[in-house]
């Protein structure tokens, strides 16, 4: 290989990484979502039991 | 979790991780650093990946116990919400993403030639669709002039038949039914509107085709960029054919998020090509011609208009919507059971029904003193809060009138689930008390304090706070009495509120199938008044409940079946 063949090669390889890394941001939200949605079931279920504790005693 | 501050932290984060100044720190005519440094990156791509996997556990496992919920509770939530497996299925992304990465990289790294990469991608894309056509809606009348002419009167809320009723209603009830009237025919004209003008989005088609789609999506337009390309390059008397294949693209590997890079990518192939076809010398002058740059940008541009408009497959190609008469049939069924079974309870435990029998009546926590209030929950800054809300919303409704009143809270139960065995809103208890015809209560569409999973009654909020106009936060003072107020029917209306949620969580349940995130639940919540014993028609236990009861309760429940004051209101509920 020529120098300026690996240093193209280098280049295609940065975009690549970059390309990848935006990606994988775009799955690290979606893993944010489906933790928060969790997270908000949680809350509701815990609101759930607090208003049942203080409705009828 | 997932705030936008975290996000930019996320993206800066990664942004440093990239190598920078290649040139300074990489030896260019280095065959051994070359493929050291493509080994460095491929080992980073997997770092990467596997920190975000262990980072969800982590997360998953933290929330899991950040309520302090039994564990058995938190286990059967995960089971009912598919949290692990769409975890699960977010890894799998991730090692997909991961290793199609790897492949890309290696096949720069060892040079390959461009038809083995496009061939093994192929196979991965064909799949079929799911589209579901969008349904047109050409209406003879206005929909406002068919809910007035039609809608309204068959369902007896007319202005007409509201006249009628206030003249006939006592003076201390006409405001709550005048609202009660209002409310009603909003909340028709809002579900009409829903289903049969705008239309549900089928989520499960939707899921389906996003899946198909985000392989699918930005190719054409890289297609299209090089086509134009080509056609340029002929008007400027350059002929060649080329294609994606050519190029190294396929399919697979054009990815929506990362299509600046992409494009990027492809112009140095182009180049490359186009250097081997005219040589070095005329590259750049041909480049200068044909616009690369701009055809990147114009494509960048539309897809991004693309993408941002339908994101990246259109919820809107996905809208379902039903005939008005299909619509009607169905709500007039759902009000016909509604009418003929529907009836007042509030579910309570074993334990509250204990100590309501026990204390004689039933009891307010706004009444309590606070060493009452303290053994039902300690005094922390959510039971003021939830105090002040109660108080607040209570007003509003006028179910809560003077200092000293008791409001207990039930539902509007109908042949409808499991309700006629287990009462309207069994996750506060297993046994029902089922209230006498005549027991003064008001009614609100959804929990009168935290509404939510109804599409129907999110949508009639979203009216409401749209009309105060662009930029209206919602207030304190609006959640807890604008917000009730406006949900607020009358027992008169309580049977067609009911028909409404039902008909609503049905369609709900309908389009998500498999995709629904955990059951859809909403309730007409009661707001009983005063409630005493002479209103109880009957207590009903199930067999489970029976069996089950622990401690104190087995005795009380046991008592509480031949007690002569109790025994004959007492139901046992088969399962």
């Amino acid at each position: 290989m020529t120098k300026e063949e690996i240093q193209k090669q280098v280049e295609q390889i940065e975009i690549i990484y970059k390309s990848y890394l935006s990606n994988l941001l775009e799955l690290k939200k979606k893993q944010d979502k489906i933790l928060s949605d969790f997270s908000e079931v949680l809350k509701d279920k815990r609101l759930d039991q607090l208003k049942k504790e203080l409705t009828i005693s | 979790m997932n705030s936008g501050e975290e996000l930019k932290t996320n993206i800066q984060n990664l942004e440093q991780q990239l190598p920078e100044n290649l040139e300074e720190n990489f030896e260019i005519n280095d065959k051994q650093k070359f493929e050291q440094y493509v080994d460095t990156i491929i080992d980073n791509v997997e770092n990467e990946a596997l920190q975000i996997k262990e980072d969800g556990l982590s997360t998953l496992d933290k929330t899991s116990h950040s309520y302090n919920l039994p564990e058995e509770e938190v286990t059967i939530i995960r089971e009912e919400n598919h949290v692990d497996a769409k975890l699960q299925s977010n890894f799998d992304e991730i090692n997909q993403l991961n290793q199609n990465t790897t492949k890309e990289i290696k096949y720069i790294g060892e040079d390959l030639e461009s038809k083995q990469a496009s061939e093994t991608q192929k196979s991965n894309i064909e799949k079929e669709s799911n589209i579901v056509e969008s349904t047109e809606n050409k209406e003879e009348l206005e929909l406002g002039e068919y809910l007035e002419k039609e809608i309204f009167s068959k369902f007896s809320v007319s202005k007409e038949s509201q006249e009628r009723a206030l003249a006939e209603a006592p003076e201390d009830k006409r405001e709550v039914l005048e609202r009660s009237f209002q409310n009603t025919r909003d909340s028709l004209a809002t579900m009409y509107e829903l289903d049969t003008v705008e239309g549900r989005v089928d989520e499960q088609a939707y899921e389906l085709a996003k899946i198909k789609k985000n392989a699918e999506v930005a190719f054409p337009y890289l297609s299209n960029a090089l086509q134009s390309f080509e056609q340029k390059a002929i008007e400027n008397g350059i002929d060649f054919k080329i294609t994606p294949q050519d190029l190294r693209v396929s399919p697979k590997f054009v990815d929506v998020g990362s299509l600046s890079g992409k494009f990027d990518l492809i112009g140095e192939r182009l180049r490359n090509t186009i250097r081997n076809i005219v040589g070095e010398e005329k590259e750049n002058e041909i480049f200068a011609k044909v616009d690369w740059e701009g055809l990147k940008k114009q494509s960048l541009e539309n897809i991004s208009k693309d993408i941002n408009n339908q994101s990246p497959v259109s919820r809107h190609d996905f809208l379902k919507t039903m005939s008005r008469e299909e619509l009607t049939e169905i709500l007039g069924a759902e009000l016909e059971r509604s009418q003929s079974s529907g009836f007042l309870n509030s579910n309570v435990s074993p334990d509250s029904l204990r100590k309501i029998v026990a204390s004689g009546g039933f009891k307010d926590v706004l009444n309590m003193s606070e060493e009452e209030r303290k053994n039902v929950s300690g005094g922390t800054r959510a039971f003021s809060d939830y105090l002040r809300h109660r108080k607040m919303s209570e007003e509003s409704l006028n179910v809560r009138r003077t200092g000293d009143e008791v409001v207990l809270y039930g539902t509007y139960a109908h042949d409808f689930n499991d309700e006629k065995k287990y009462g309207g809103a069994s996750q506060y208890g297993d046994i029902f008390i089922r209230f006498k015809p005549g027991t003064e209560v008001s009614y609100t569409e959804g929990d009168s304090m935290n509404p939510r999973d109804s599409a129907l009654v999110k949508k009639k909020i979203g009216k409401a706070v749209s009309a105060k106009g662009f930029g209206y936060n919602r207030t304190e003072e609006y959640e807890y009495t604008e917000n009730p107020k406006s949900r607020q029917v009358s027992e008169e209306h309580a049977p067609l509120a009911k028909a409404l949620l039902v008909v609503d969580l049905k369609r709900q349940a309908d389009m998500a199938g498999e995709f629904e995130m955990g059951r859809h639940y909403s309730y007409l919540e009661g707001q009983i008044r005063n409630p005493t014993f002479e209103n109880i028609e009957s207590i009903n236990i199930p067999r489970s409940a029976l069996e089950n009861a622990d401690g104190e309760n087995v005795a009380f429940l046991d008592q509480l079946r031949n007690d002569p004051t109790w025994r004959d209101k007492i139901n046992i509920i088969e399962s």
